[in-house]
């Protein structure tokens, strides 16, 4: 008898785990990327060259983002990779720059910041409203 | 009665919707890949629904038209999981996993109100379909955004509360479909989808197996005689139902992430009928539903749902008329069907009678009479 | 004192106290929320009118045994015919009126005949199945009504030529031509429809006679039980049929008596549902499946039609939203279910 409840619950824990994984991985973010600058504690990185965008090995947009623009990918789940190559003239300058992150699953949407990231800050990620 | 004129008889609707679908087919002009893809999408989308009437008529429920609720469960996550913005298979499923505590309350409460209307299940359930509707409406048009929280503004009403007529199910529209996706002779089929449909195809047969499933088998046959050798009728008519709705909810989100878009508040209305009229067509009965009968169903069915409106307009030059024409079949099959076996069932106890009688008869010539009871056997 | 008082209850059953309390509540609240008693009362007195009738006809076949009638549409698609018909042949008023009525009357003993022949081969399960034919007759006379040949400028589409339109106005033809009949104005805003409401007390009383005669009292045996009424050599396959053919005729008036007070004849779809806020109405006056007597025809008109008249009004000026229609899905549905949960007695 007891056992049967015991192993009930615990399918219902089991089910509820799941349930939250799936909620998780499942999530739509929509990432908002930003050419702009942008001044975070006092510093401000400033955004000087256009780049191609890929997220997660697709590429966002049909050319690279220039200057003071934004541009916005839907992507699914936590964990995502961003390529950024500096583009000049048409041409391909200098290495990619390559970046894993998170979002966090309470985010519908994210704005990234391109030039904090390749600046190197750990902030260049933060929720929109 | 001739073999032959009685399986002709038990068997009408499929030969009526064959002959039809003869008949209308050619007149309609559509091209046999048009067609083919046209059904296969159907059937993968209908046939887990079909397929969840079956366990209530082994009960002896007869067609619940309860799935309904089944339909709404569903529904409800499918608003959740958009409000939530989770997409793609995981959506799919998690839409699933909410859906069946609703399914399984729901199922409940559907399965207790049936037990206090024993024989008379099927007005029931039609009835309870539509006022669960009205509770749905209750709950989704004026709880949903006031009393349950909802952030996502695109699907609410513009007066703040409320979910809007039409949702857009992008983020999961064929997300189940498309896992695998495999092109056979021209036909698109989604394998993944098969996957489901076959794996509640053995489900249901290894649950014909199992202790629950015979008690059902007994209750469908004669309730006094499960009643008597212990089983839990009440109880065990509740386990079915429930089942079969919990099977509806997983059915309407596989039918709607094919269809895309979530008509809020009309997509459960039809899906009872449709469903029940293609397990009829199947050759199914009120009293016995196999799995051939829902595959069969829904192929002939959705066939002639298909052909009619060009055949109609062919045949009289209205398209509006081969419209009201599948309306009309829809609900012509289901009645029909109904009052055949209704019909046969009635036969079915006078002979029955007139054989108790006789026996009682020819028990009286007997020393020490019969004790047969009359009254009991006419039931 | 309180078994008294729990007899009453039961006999007046919960559901019905509950919705009656509600109603009052409703008229109470009204003038508080900008709602004037008077015109209301005066609605519910004109759809009492239009509706009752409708409800009257489900009598028969409860008293025989037969059972809720689903199958309502029959009849109101035999008055429908009768409708069109008269229009087409440009009958006005009363001869209007009145000639619609017997082509209707001819037409719903016909298919209250063919109905009454279905539901004796299938006692027992006849609900469900009523429904659907119901459902299917409405179907195909939606093809019907666009392949029948009328002529009436007034009933067909405009630019196609062909086919009946959806909605037809009886305006100009026999519209309020009972409504009007002696009409009695209490106070500016109350106009009593006489006639209506005469002719339904008319019906009333037919049928009230009708079972008082030697076929009526046959009917009623047959109901309640069977197996006694064939003993005393009553055909019951024949009076169940005599009952659902009144019942059919009875709905075909019913709906004339609705389209004179409305003002449209409603084509296609709009019957499809007809039969559920008529059993819902009788429900409610406390009818049951087997069991129903002629002041429940009166009180369930009034409660249901109350209700429907009641609570746009006053919900939607109280929590300034439409709920109308869903508190009416739920009330009339539930009201069925209810009927259909009680403990029946057994019949063999």
């Amino acid at each position: 008898m007891l056992k049967k409840w015991v192993i009930r619950c615990g399918l219902v824990v089991v089910l509820i785990i799941l349930g939250v994984f799936l909620y998780i991985v499942g999530k739509e973010h929509v990432i908002f990327i930003d050419n702009k600058d942008i001044t975070i504690d006092g510093v401000t990185h400033s955004a000087t060259a256009a780049y191609e965008i890929w997220i997660d090995g697709k590429q966002v947009g049909r050319s690279a983002l220039a200057v003071g623009k934004r541009n916005s990918a839907s992507v699914a789940g936590p964990s995502h990779v961003i390529e950024l190559q500096a583009i000049q003239d048409k041409e391909p300058v200098g290495e990619k720059i390559v970046k894993e992150f998170r979002i966090s699953a309470r985010d519908y949407q994210v704005i990234l910041n391109i030039p904090a990231l390749v600046a190197g800050s750990d902030l260049f990620l933060s929720a929109a409203e | 009665m001739n073999p032959i004129k009685k399986w002709l008889i038990d068997y009408s609707v499929p030969i009526m919707f064959i002959l039809i679908i003869i008949f209308a087919t050619p007149l309609a002009g559509y091209s046999m890949s048009f067609l083919a893809n046209e059904i296969m999408t159907r059937m993968s989308r209908n046939t887990f629904l079909v397929l969840s009437l079956i366990i209530p008529v082994i009960a002896g429920m007869g067609m619940n038209f309860g799935i309904v609720l089944g339909a709404m469960a569903g529904e409800i996550a499918l608003i959740l999981i958009t409000d939530w913005h989770i997409v793609g298979v995981p959506g799919v499923v998690l839409a699933m996993l909410i859906s069946t505590p609703i399914a399984i309350i729901f199922g409940y409460f559907s399965g207790a109100i049936l037990n206090k209307a024993k024989g008379r299940e099927m007005v029931t359930s039609l009835m309870l379909g539509f006022f669960m509707n009205g509770v749905y409406q209750l709950f989704v048009l004026y709880g949903m955004g006031k009393v349950v929280p909802i952030t996502n503004k695109s699907i609410l009403l513009s007066r703040g509360y409320g979910i809007r007529n039409a949702i857009s199910l992008d983020g999961i529209r064929q997300s189940l479909d498309n896992v695998i996706k495999v092109n056979i002779w021209g036909i698109q089929i989604p394998v993944m989808t098969w996957l489901v449909i076959t794996a509640l195809c053995l489900f249901i047969m290894w649950f014909r197996k199992t202790k629950l499933g015979q008690d059902m088998r007994t209750i469908g046959q004669d309730m006094e005689v499960a009643r008597a050798s212990g089983i839990d009728v009440d109880r065990t008519r509740i386990i079915s139902i429930i089942i079969s709705t919990v099977l509806a909810s997983y059915g309407m989100i596989i039918y709607l992430q094919n269809i895309g878009t979530l008509n809020t508040y009309n997509s459960h209305e039809q899906i009872g009928f449709f469903c029940i009229a293609a397990l009829l067509v199947g050759g199914a009965s009120v009293s016995k539903a196999t799995i051939p009968n829902a595959f069969i169903g829904v192929i002939l069915f959705h066939t002639v749902f298909v052909v009619s409106p060009r055949a109609g307009k062919e045949l009289i030059g209205d398209a509006q008329l081969g419209e009201y024409f599948r309306v009309f079949i829809t609900y012509g099959v289901i009645a029909f069907s109904l009052a055949l076996y209704a019909w046969k069932r009635k036969v079915e106890q006078e002979n029955e009678r007139r054989s108790a009688l006789g026996l009682h008869r020819a028990s009286l010539q007997k020393p020490g009479g019969g004790g047969i009871n009359v009254e009991k056997m006419g039931n | 004192m309180l078994a008294k008082i729990q007899r009453i209850l039961g006999t007046i059953g919960l559901p019905r106290l509950l919705i009656a309390l509600f109603l009052l509540s409703l008229f109470v609240i009204a003038p508080f929320v900008n709602v004037r008693v008077d015109t209301s009362i005066n609605d519910l007195i004109i759809r009492f009118g239009m509706n009752a009738v409708l409800v009257l006809s489900l009598v028969p076949m409860i008293k025989s045994g037969c059972g809720l009638n689903f199958g309502l549409q029959l009849g109101v698609i035999a008055g429908l015919l009768g409708s069109v018909i008269s229009l087409e042949l440009k009958l006005r008023g009363f001869v209007g009126f009145f000639t619609a009525i017997s082509i209707s009357i001819v037409l719903a003993v016909i298919l209250g005949w063919l109905y009454g022949q279905l539901l004796n081969r299938i006692k027992g399960d006849e609900m469900v199945v009523a429904t659907y034919v119901g459902f299917s007759a409405v179907s195909f006379m939606c093809i019907m009504w666009l392949i029948l040949p009328f002529k009436s400028p007034d009933m067909i589409w405009a630019y196609g030529g062909q086919g009946l339109r959806t909605t037809i106005s009886t305006e100009g033809y026999w519209y309020h031509i009972l409504d009007d009949f002696l009409r009695i104005n209490l106070g500016s805003h109350i106009a009593v429809p006489t006639g209506t409401i005469l002719f339904f007390a008319l019906l009333a009383l037919i049928m009230w006679a009708f079972f008082r005669t030697k076929a009526g009292t046959a009917m009623e045996a047959v109901g309640s039980n069977p197996d006694y009424a064939r003993s005393c050599g009553i055909n019951v396959n024949r009076v169940r049929t005599q009952s659902v053919i009144l019942s059919t005729v009875f709905a075909a008036i019913g709906i004339i008596v609705y389209e004179q007070s409305f003002g449209f004849i409603q084509l296609y779809n709009a019957p499809l549902m007809m039969s559920f806020p008529a059993i819902a109405a009788i429900l409610l006056g406390g009818a049951s499946v087997t069991k129903v007597k002629m002041w429940h025809v009166v009180v369930g008109t009034i409660l249901f039609q109350g209700i429907l008249t009641m609570t746009p009004s006053v919900i939607n000026n109280l929590i300034e939203s439409d709920m109308s229609e869903t508190i009416r899905i739920i009330i009339s549905n539930g009201m069925i279910i209810y009927a259909l949960t009680r403990k029946m007695k057994v019949r063999t």
